[in-house]
């Protein structure tokens, strides 16, 4: 049973990184701000019927990307969702020093290749490498079966590894 | 070297799972080779890591949900009669206490009550009632069936109670004045803090820590429990820090009554109280079944229906009373 100290504890622990993952959905901070915090509230009134059989981390990454998927369907529903990387804005829009022309060659063949697995895949090595979930976790949050999260991860480690094998020399 | 590399360590490197020799290793792999990195970089862009956690301002955020779920719980909490058994009124009660705090939250549920520190004396609840008072310190007990607060002395320099049976104290914090709880041999003692002791029936007075600071005193000797801890005193013994989180002992507050290895007879005597009916055993051999069990307190065919299951018996409700039994069929 969950009281305000175990929930304010949750809220804190998960609140940033499920913004941020909610960034990847909607378009705007404000947006995923809300998203999470509308999660969170929600699940603040059903916590008397909720039972979490597995883990509240893949609980709350399923529901911030319901959540984040209906809010965009709002707005504009017949987008395709997440297969665009012009889609995610960056925080601080001036010019990172450390982005030379190498770093932008590298982003045009890192995309051109995540564009080749799809957006599913993408989705699932989000969750993995950015947000650090485990498979279990993965096939939870996005309603796939491990089996699948697992060959997603292998074909992005290909991918990735013929680019950082490839590059330089 | 740099070859040697496995797929597998990449996914655990990126992942956070690595442990620290193994991301030593990719770290000195990356950095052998420049355009590793800047690979690295542009994938986690790519895949959307465009804020770091430090730039969403939680503190803000908290208030805003608490600001939601305030406003959600008191206007969709009925007003009911108080004094019986209503598990809505009990929740909605023991949000707003912890959400709110003070007086101003008391009132809004419309059914509490304040007591001066000067006119209050006792407060008993009878089986199958509960009773929520409000102190003028702004500090609240709860109480649960069957139990008794007196105040002994509530004034300039102390504030001091006697409970015998179950309560929830969430305890205004003020130096100048402890706030002490007496059970049989055991002292309670806490600046500001919220925490829960039973006192039932010559078992050991346990206290229980949700969080602050309490000191649990029985004659000369004391322990400090903190959030999270319980602690127990045996009819004039030492008191002992008990194993376990202390939020099984405040599982009460949440309408659960929770059994761990209990013997059937007293969890009959707890149903007895906490719903005011008379629950029996009608075979004497039942009274030492052990139970262990969590039940959402509904009803008590609710519970009854439970341990029916759980235990292999039968029960039945005779007039007002219910008679449990071994299973004849």
């Amino acid at each position: 049973m969950m009281d305000e100290a175990a929930f304010e504890a949750l809220f804190r622990n998960h609140y940033g990184r499920l913004c941020a993952f909610a960034m990847t959905v909607v378009r705007t901070r404000e947006d995923a701000e809300d998203v999470v915090q509308q999660v969170f509230a929600h699940l603040w009134g059903i916590r008397e019927t909720l039972r979490i059989h597995t883990s509240a981390r893949a609980f709350l990454y399923r529901a911030v990307r319901n959540a984040a998927l209906n809010r965009i369907r709002a707005d504009r529903p017949m987008v395709a969702l997440l297969d665009s990387p012009s889609r995610h804005p960056v925080g601080d829009p001036s010019p990172d020093p450390s982005e030379t022309v190498e770093a932008r060659g590298s982003a045009d063949a890192l995309n051109a290749a995540l564009d080749q697995l799809g957006a599913g895949t993408r989705e699932v090595l989000r969750l993995r490498w950015i947000d650090g979930l485990t498979h279990a976790e993965i096939a939870e949050t996005l309603g796939i079966t491990r089996k699948a999260v697992e060959s997603g991860i292998t074909r992005g480690l290909s991918a990735l590894r013929s680019l950082l094998g490839g590059a330089g020399g | 070297m740099n070859d040697s590399i496995p797929n597998e360590l990449i996914d655990r490197w990126l992942s956070g799972e690595a442990t620290q020799a193994e991301r030593e290793r990719v770290d000195a792999w990356v950095a052998a080779e420049p355009s590793r990195a800047a690979m690295l970089a542009a994938l986690r862009s790519a895949l959307g890591r465009d804020s770091r956690e430090s730039e969403w301002e939680v503190d803000a955020a908290w208030q805003r949900v608490r600001e939601r779920i305030k406003g959600d719980t008191v206007t969709a909490a009925p007003v009911r009669e108080r004094g019986s058994w209503v598990p809505a009124l009990r929740r909605a009660a023991v949000l707003a206490a912890v959400l709110v705090g003070g007086l101003a939250a008391w009132r809004m549920i419309g059914a509490e009550r304040a007591v001066p520190a000067g006119a209050f004396a006792a407060v008993v609840t009878a089986a199958g009632q509960r009773d929520t008072v409000a102190l003028a310190d702004g500090s609240t007990a709860i109480l649960a069936p069957s139990s008794r607060l007196v105040a002994l002395a509530v004034g300039d320099t102390v504030r001091a109670f006697e409970l015998s049976g179950e309560a929830y104290f969430s305890v205004e914090p003020d130096a100048d004045r402890p706030f002490r709880v007496r059970s049989g041999e055991a002292t309670t003692e806490v600046l500001g803090t919220r925490f829960t002791v039973r006192a039932r029936d010559g078992a050991p007075v346990t206290v229980a820590v949700r969080d602050g600071r309490v000191s649990l005193s029985s004659g000369p000797s004391a322990i400090t429990l903190l959030a999270g801890q319980a602690g127990s005193v045996a009819g004039a013994g030492a008191p002992k820090l008990l194993e376990g989180d202390s939020e099984a002992w405040l599982a009460w507050l949440d309408g659960v009554l929770e059994f761990d290895g209990d013997r059937l007879a007293d969890v009959v005597a707890e149903l007895s109280r906490w719903f005011g009916r008379d629950v029996s055993l009608a075979d004497p051999s039942l009274a030492d079944r052990r139970v262990t069990g969590r039940f959402v307190t509904t009803t008590p065919e609710h519970a009854l229906d439970a341990l029916s299951i759980a235990l292999g018996v039968a029960w039945s409700a005779r007039d007002s009373t219910f008679v449990i039994d071994v299973r004849r069929d």
